[in-house]
């Protein structure tokens, strides 16, 4: 980690230590303040020996850790307000910071009650005696002496991480703006958020010892802490962004006492109608705002009637009645986890509670940058900060800040339907009813021919085809509770232009179905998974798709999603199994979806139908029928009919034993007479083309289980007495740490045997002992 | 030399000892037997019949504490005790500041990390099921769709 700059913010053992802390909390154990000289912490101070530059950041060493470009903090927006101009004004964004990680640095202010971050942004050479001011573009400001607001921040340059916590505080207003006040985040999300909607400010208190009886390494003792003289605030320690652009740098911000940003989120309080410089003659405002963790700080009312209206609203708020308590508490404890150090959502939890209480959390650093994620209770262990005593430990170094990965990782996936989808074929909806009766108008199809009108014609003109049966493209079953109706308006089925006068609906093209979401509990685990639950074997069976072995260490301890997308066109469905939730316990929430794995079968039972082929049909019968009329023309079997005086021959063989006793004319006769045998024959036995559409497709899909299912098979654990087997064999783990931080038996695989005086021979004993297993 | 005697009932493994040992029992006129070695030392004494009472001691001269291992009765109300070094509470409070890392632990928990030594039953397991709702249904009455060409739909 980088040192602070003993050169600017004086030597360690100067450092100045709040005058309210009992004499028995050691030097160590207290928070820290610079000294500029003479035992004076202030920035007017630092700015009067020139040991804090105007008009460009300050040294930075004092940044311990950074904040992550999720923080509010590194995405300030700057809205320029033009204060004479004309209703409706209009707010513009300026300029706008966009950090990857923000260097900055926690102090105190003077002035009671909330302070907010310094961004040391004040603009202005004006004469007005409420403004307070350090130019950082102009070298020739002058420190305001009626106003004590920024000039007497204190830096902190010692922050024993183990003895203060943070306590967020949110100020807020009537949803009239007519009257507000600060409250803990506790309080605020619990107690106040109906009566108290408009949110103006979060800012950060810190708590620090009063007592010196609580041991967190050991766990011994009572805590008991106090709010710190003067609240909490900070100073961004990078170049701002605010003032490019700008003609004239004098009139660049103005952050008068209501429009300071705050720690955690840079809300320009209020340009309310009070606090509106309306007798400035000098307008141009720039208001700095930043919103972050999903709470949006940027809407504002209008600075004329106070009513709400959009794109010309003046006044900074975020409104609680968009969010939820628990979506404005995650988004404030985000805020401050980046800072990496102890928190609380209530002063009397800060006050009270020992350091692995679950009311006790504690923001993560990741190479030394908070990205808004934090443990509580016994997980706090686990952090670096737990070990360290001064939180300049962390390994970070604001000159040499580690890369960030710029990407955000918040993308989500889901399943859609195509809404331009269109076919060129008709799709009717039909009950089981209808689609009987549809089955026999398929028999009637030539029904309403008008006699002696050609067969051909008729078929082309009804239904656009040689063969009705034609015009069906497809019939399948689907064993679907959900509608298949596009439109509630009923239609007759149609056969090519063929009314069949059967009612229905024109069916949709596609389906998508939610089957619902499954929490996969660990079962082993308390709260979270342990390795028992990941030798769970997960199957999900999905109907008409088939089964799908799931990954336990993809879902275990997360919810498990269901979707079928059904195409009722081809009857080819596909199962979306997707993964989402808070993978720290159960949440049951759409957010961070993940499509994980997809199964595709077909669950569309095709039908065959079957018609009558009408022009094979036609044909047959035209041949037939033609053979006989042209025998009946030549007149010869009248003639020999008469003749002979005998009737049509029921066989040929009785016919040419007959007719040989005509000679010769005889065969002639009977060659007629057998040709017009076949002939009838033919016409009476034309046999009815038939044609089938669609092939037997398979049933067996849907009898089977309709519903996805999710069969577990868990590993079986003997009775064991448990309390015994943690005590003489211990659980498997691999955790670093003081060999204090471990209770109860414990086998080392190394220890650093360092820092007191034992022979080699008595290191190696204990070395060998502490491998065997001790108990701590 | 002065030794201080206790009797200690905790496990010979755990690391601090200081809260078993209760009032110790000091004894003077205690000789090391030539070449006294300081790990695993041979001292003679006076015999006391309380002495197979105590199973643990504290050698000021060696600043260390000791398990008693034997004693041995020797003519002249004398003994020889055999000892050896309890390195673990010697150094107790300097170990607990070191740094080091578990393999195995009673106040971890279960983790993610397999355990190789807790006993699963290889071959029987718990079947579980869970259903999802479901589209699908053996008695819907309105699924069929027939597709035409032409028509109205």
């Amino acid at each position: 980690m980088g040192a602070i700059n003993e050169n600017v913010y004086g030597a360690t053992e100067d450092w100045v230590s709040a005058p309210y802390y009992p004499d028995e909390i050691p030097r160590a154990n207290r928070v820290l303040l610079a000294n500029f000289g003479e035992d004076n912490s202030t920035i007017e101070k630092a700015m009067t020996e020139d040991l804090l530059p105007l008009g460009a950041a300050w040294d930075n060493t004092l940044s311990y850790a950074a904040l992550g470009a999720e923080h509010p903090l590194s995405k300030i927006q700057y809205f320029y307000y033009d204060h004479e101009a004309a209703e409706p004004k209009k707010l513009q964004v300026l300029n706008a910071d966009d950090r990857t990680i923000t260097n900055y640095a926690l102090g105190v202010d003077g002035t009671p009650g909330l302070t907010d971050i310094l961004v040391t942004i004040v603009a202005g050479a004006e004469n007005s005696s409420n403004k307070a001011r350090y130019n950082r573009y102009n070298d020739g400001a002058e420190f305001d002496n009626t106003y004590s607001g920024y000039k007497s921040f204190k830096p902190f340059t010692q922050i024993p991480v183990k003895r203060c916590i943070l306590v967020p505080y949110v100020k807020a207003y009537y949803s009239d703006f007519s009257y507000g006040t600060t409250f803990d985040l506790e309080d605020y999300v619990t107690n106040r958020k109906a009566s108290y909607p408009n949110i103006t400010q979060i800012s950060l208190s810190i708590i620090t010892d009063r007592n010196d009886t609580y041991d967190p390494d050991e766990g011994t003792g009572t805590p008991s802490r106090g709010a710190y003289s003067g609240l909490t605030g900070g100073v961004i320690l990078e170049p701002l962004t605010y003032g490019n652009g700008y003609t004239d740098p004098s009139v660049g911000v103005k952050t008068d006492n209501a429009y300071r940003p705050i720690i955690s989120v840079a809300i320009a309080g209020a340009l309310y109608d009070k606090d509106l410089p309306a007798n400035q003659t000098s307008s141009t405002w720039c208001v700095p705002v930043a919103s972050g963790f999903g709470l949006d700080f940027t809407k504002i009312f209008d600075s004329v009637d106070g009513a709400i209206n959009d794109n010309n609203e003046s006044r900074f708020y975020c409104d609680a009645t968009l969010y939820s308590a628990d979506d404005i508490r995650e988004a404030v404890r985000h805020m401050t986890a980046c800072y990496g150090l102890f928190f609380a959502d209530s002063l009397s939890d800060a006050q009270t509670k020992k350091l692995d209480d679950p009311a006790i959390m504690l923001g993560t650093l990741v190479e030394g940058v908070g990205h808004g994620a934090y443990t509580s209770g016994a997980d706090n262990k686990q952090q670096q900060q737990w070990n360290m005593d001064d939180i300049h430990e962390v390994d970070y170094d604001p000159s040499n800040p580690p890369a960030i990965d710029p990407n955000t990782y918040d993308g989500s996936m889901q399943s859609n339907d195509l809404a331009f989808l269109q076919t060129a074929t008709s799709r009717y909806n039909l009950t089981y009813v209808s689609f009987i009766n549809l089955c026999s108008k398929l028999w009637d199809a030539m029904a309403l021919i008008t006699p002696g009108d050609p067969v051909n014609d008729y078929c082309l003109n009804e239904f656009l085809t040689q063969n009705p049966i034609d015009t069906i493209v497809s019939v399948k079953y689907f064993p679907i509770s959900e509608s298949l109706v596009e439109l509630n308006t009923a239609v007759n089925l149609h056969l090519g232009k063929y009314d069949t006068g059967i009612s229905c609906y024109p069916a949709k093209s596609s389906l998508r179905v939610d089957c619902g979401s499954l929490f996969i509990f660990p079962r082993f685990g308390k709260n979270k998974p342990n390795w028992l639950d990941l030798m769970t074997t997960i199957t999900l069976y999905l109907p008409f798709c088939g089964t799908l072995q799931l990954d336990p260490e993809k879902y275990m301890n997360r919810w498990v999603n269901v979707e079928y997308a059904i195409d009722l066109v081809t009857g080819n469905c596909s199962a979306f199994v997707s993964v989402h939730g808070d993978a720290l316990g159960p949440v049951d929430g759409l957010g961070g979806k993940v499509i994980t794995d997809i199964a595709s079968g077909n669950c569309g039972i095709e039908l065959p139908v079957t018609g009558i082929q009408h022009i094979t049909l036609e044909s047959q019968l035209y041949n037939a029928t033609e053979n006989l009329k042209a025998l009946r023309v030549n007149g010869a079997i009248s003639g020999l009919q008469s003749l002979l005086g005998v009737g049509k021959a029921a066989s040929g063989n009785d016919m040419s034993g007959g007719l040989q006793a005509l000679g010769s004319a005889g065969s002639t006769i009977y060659n007629v007479l057998h040709s017009e045998e076949v002939a009838e024959y033919n016409l009476q036995h034309t046999q009815l083309p038939v044609k089938m559409i669609g092939t037997t497709g398979s049933m067996t899909g849907g009898m089977c289980e309709l519903h996805p299912t999710i069969i577990f098979e868990r590993p079986v654990v003997p009775d064991i007495n448990e309390s015994a087997y943690a005590h003489t064999v211990g659980y498997a783990c691999c955790r670093s740490g003081k060999v204090s931080s471990f209770s109860g038996y414990t086998e080392f695989a190394s220890v650093q045997l360092e820092g007191f005086s034992g022979t080699s021979a008595e290191k190696s004993m204990i070395l060998n002992q502490l491998k065997a297993g001790v108990i701590i | 030399m002065t030794i201080t005697l206790y009797t200690i009932s905790c496990a010979p493994n755990k690391l601090d000892k200081s809260a078993d040992l209760g009032t110790g029992t000091q004894i003077d006129n205690v000789k090391p037997t030539a070449d006294c070695d300081m790990l695993a030392p041979t001292l003679e004494l006076n015999w006391s019949s309380s002495l197979p009472g105590f199973n643990y001691a504290y050698i000021d001269t060696f600043g260390r504490y000791y398990f008693i291992n034997d004693i041995a009765a020797r003519t002249g109300q004398r003994c020889i005790m055999s000892l050896s070094v309890d390195a673990l509470n010697t150094y107790a409070a300097s170990i607990k500041n070191c740094y080091g890392t578990a393999i195995r632990s009673e106040s971890e928990g279960k983790t993610f990390i397999p355990d190789s030594k807790y006993p699963v039953d290889k071959v029987e397991k718990y079947v579980d099921m869970l259903n999802f709702s479901t589209p699908f249904s053996a008695t819907a009455v309105a699924g069929y769709i027939v597709t035409t060409i032409g028509g109205n739909a």
